[in-house]
């Protein structure tokens, strides 16, 4: 992959600025519910500092775009499809960049959560969950450890859905750049198009994958109340229920993702114009 | 001298909407020549270059560079440098010079330096500090620092200051390796570089018009390229 | 490049450019700002400060070398041919072209030739007192 980081390190220097905007307003905007702590009530002080996650997901769609839209912007776009590199190599560099700065701004919102939920909890004093599940991480008792187990989990879930919606937007992008009018519409109705493609290649993936054991998700459903309740009890047998997730969907629409990454390379490469 | 054919289009037809931009161009280059590609602004040098690059896709007819169609493969070999600002403006001159290096195959970084002193381009500044006629040279850099088959060239004197010009004229014949380099310039303004040209191709509309032997062509009609562009087009 | 030889190319003749560059070369020698043995500048030299194509100069450089006028060290460059014949020559073609130009021009005036012949004798005779006298005012 020779180049690769040249172009990476072109296509996060594009959207740097977005990053770091996004990366202080997160910050600013938690540091002023730390600061209402003691003031308010403390899950009204934690509680919006949930809300830079859709934030950054919003933000992920505009930078999916931008890293593509700069190169038609800045007159790169000349150069780009002059290069004698394949239309897939210039498509994961920006896919790359924009997961980047997904990440990062990831950590920054998760580090102040972490921050003012860890705040809050220790002076309201009567919110536990924060230091039982700091006690669970290191010292794994069962049931207090799957406070982390989903906390791990859902992040890295948030994390995929971030990926696919990235992979989306930016065939979406190259498809509005295919007329030279109404490109907004033609952007929206590749949109859904591209939505349903990757339904349809779910229902083949029921279909065709399904030896491949289901995702057990096991919930302990009384977890919450011992955990409340008793300190110290979380050692005992914890009752879950299940929850199972066909996993011949979830290839079928995982391979429709690599579908429509494929597509935006072969765009790229074959038919998209300065 | 056996001529070996570098470029050869037929029949390509290139429309913007309902503009008609080239309209049927057959045309076959040799290797190791120099092309002025001369015409009127919108005459569509700019878009029959861009085809040659494969940054644009004909609607119809083929272009073939070395035998292969437009693609990766035609495009390790031709070193495109388009007419407006491309480079990105918050690169450095040398980051310039870095990105482009590891993207081609034919990169030479002793030519690069030889012009890069020669332009009087100073490696450390970005490139939205530098003036356009600055801009220019390091555009001409770009291009010229590759050993590539075919050197496509979109105006690269216009709208740039007189000691630019010189020195990206001169930049130009100092690296060229007659026999193996093949170079397609355009533009409207054929004064400066009248000498260079090997052969001509006035475009008008869309087509040729014209198609020779730049000595020819003077000799014919007793005038300079220059004189009969003005004679032709006013 | 060499001091003083400079070439001056016209687009708008017909001569071709690598003709005027070796009438450039001959033009050069023949007012000894080139002289017999001295160096040539080389071809890209050439071609850059004229701003020609080198497969131009290449050509007048070829053909200066088959006439005799030049000859290529391999390796060192291209110096003018040291003949004593070449600039008498030189001279003599140069001057035949001149009058040649001049005899054109009057005979497209209606001048016949005994009108043309008493009109060089009664003019170099009076450019020549000319001359004399600017020499003896600057005694």
């Amino acid at each position: 992959m020779r180049g690769f980081g040249q172009l990476f390190k072109k296509d996060l220097e594009s959207i740097s600025l977005m990053t770091v905007i996004l990366g202080i307003g997160i910050l600013l905007w938690d540091t002023y519910f730390y600061t209402r702590i003691g003031e308010w009530k403390a899950e009204v002080a934690i509680i919006p500092t949930m809300l830079p996650f859709g934030v950054i997901m919003f933000w992920l769609v505009l930078q999916a775009i931008q890293v593509y839209r700069h190169e038609w912007q800045t007159g790169g776009i000349h150069l780009l499809l002059a290069l004698p590199q394949p239309g897939s190599k210039i498509a994961l560099a920006k896919l790359a960049a924009v997961l980047t700065s997904f990440t990062l701004n990831l950590l920054v919102a998760t580090f102040g959560f972490v921050w003012v939920l860890r705040a809050g909890s220790l002076h309201s004093g009567g919110v536990r969950l924060f230091n039982v599940a700091m006690e669970a991480f290191f010292q794994s008792r069962e049931a207090s450890s799957w406070l982390i187990k989903i906390a791990l989990w859902s992040a890295f879930a948030y994390w995929l859905i971030g990926v696919g919606t990235v992979v989306i937007f930016q065939l979406v992008y190259n498809c509005s750049r295919l007329t030279a009018r109404l490109r907004f519409l033609v952007g929206l109705a590749s949109f859904f198009v591209i939505q349903w493609l990757i339904g349809l290649c779910g229902s083949i993936g029921y279909y065709v994958f399904p030896r491949v054991p289901d995702l057990v998700i096991r919930v302990p459903i009384d977890t919450l109340s011992r955990l409340d309740s008793a300190y110290g009890m979380a050692q005992a047998p914890v009752q879950t229920a299940k929850i199972l997730i066909n996993s011949g969907i979830l290839l079928g629409n995982a391979l429709g993702m690599v579908l429509v990454f494929l597509v935006t390379g072969y765009l790229l490469q074959n038919v998209l114009e300065v | 001298m056996p001529t070996e054919i570098l470029v050869r289009t037929q029949g390509i037809v290139k429309r913007y909407g309902r503009t008609q931009a080239i309209n049927g161009i057959e045309v076959e280059i040799p290797k190791g020549i120099v092309v002025g590609l001369v015409g009127p602004n919108g005459s569509g040098k700019s878009t029959f270059l861009k085809l040659l690059a494969g940054v644009l896709r004909p609607d119809a007819g083929t272009v073939t560079i070395n035998g292969l169609p437009v693609g990766i493969k035609t495009k390790a070999r031709v070193s495109y440098q388009p007419e407006i600002d491309c480079l990105y403006d918050w690169m450095t001159v040398q980051q310039v010079l870095d990105f482009t290096a590891t993207l081609v195959p034919d990169w030479r970084p002793k030519r690069a330096d030889e012009m890069i002193a020669f332009l009087n381009l100073d490696r450390g500044v970005k490139v939205r500090h530098l003036s356009k006629g600055m801009r220019a040279r390091l555009k001409l850099v770009v291009t010229l620092s590759r050993d590539a088959d075919l050197f496509l060239l979109d105006e690269p004197l216009s709208g740039i200051d007189p000691p630019s010009r010189l020195r990206i004229i001169k930049t130009l014949i100092s690296g060229y390796e007659a026999g193996r380099h093949t170079i397609i310039l355009s533009t409207h303004e054929v004064a400066e570089t009248e000498g260079i040209f090997e052969r001509i191709i006035f475009l008008d509309k869309g087509q040729i018009k014209v198609d020779a032997d730049a000595q020819e062509l003077r000799s014919q009609h007793g005038r300079s390229i220059q004189g009969l562009f003005e004679e032709v087009y006013q | 490049m060499r001091d003083g030889f400079q070439v001056k190319l016209d687009f708008d003749s017909t001569r071709p450019i690598y003709m005027q560059i070796i009438d450039e070369v001959k033009r050069a020698v023949a007012r000894n700002l080139l002289m017999p043995g001295g160096k040539l500048p080389s071809q890209r030299e050439l071609a850059e400060a004229a701003r020609v194509n080198p497969n131009t100069v290449q050509r007048a450089y070829r053909e200066m070398e088959a006439m005799g006028l030049v000859e290529t060290k391999r390796g060192e460059g291209t110096y003018i041919r040291e003949d004593d014949g070449l600039l008498a020559s030189l001279r003599g073609e140069m001057a035949q072209t001149a009058v040649d130009n001049f005899i054109r021009q009057v005979l497209a005036l209606g001048l016949k030739e005994a009108e043309i012949v008493k009109l060089v004798t009664s003019r170099y005779k009076e450019l020549q007192n000319g001359k004399r006298g600017e020499q003896d005012d600057a005694h």
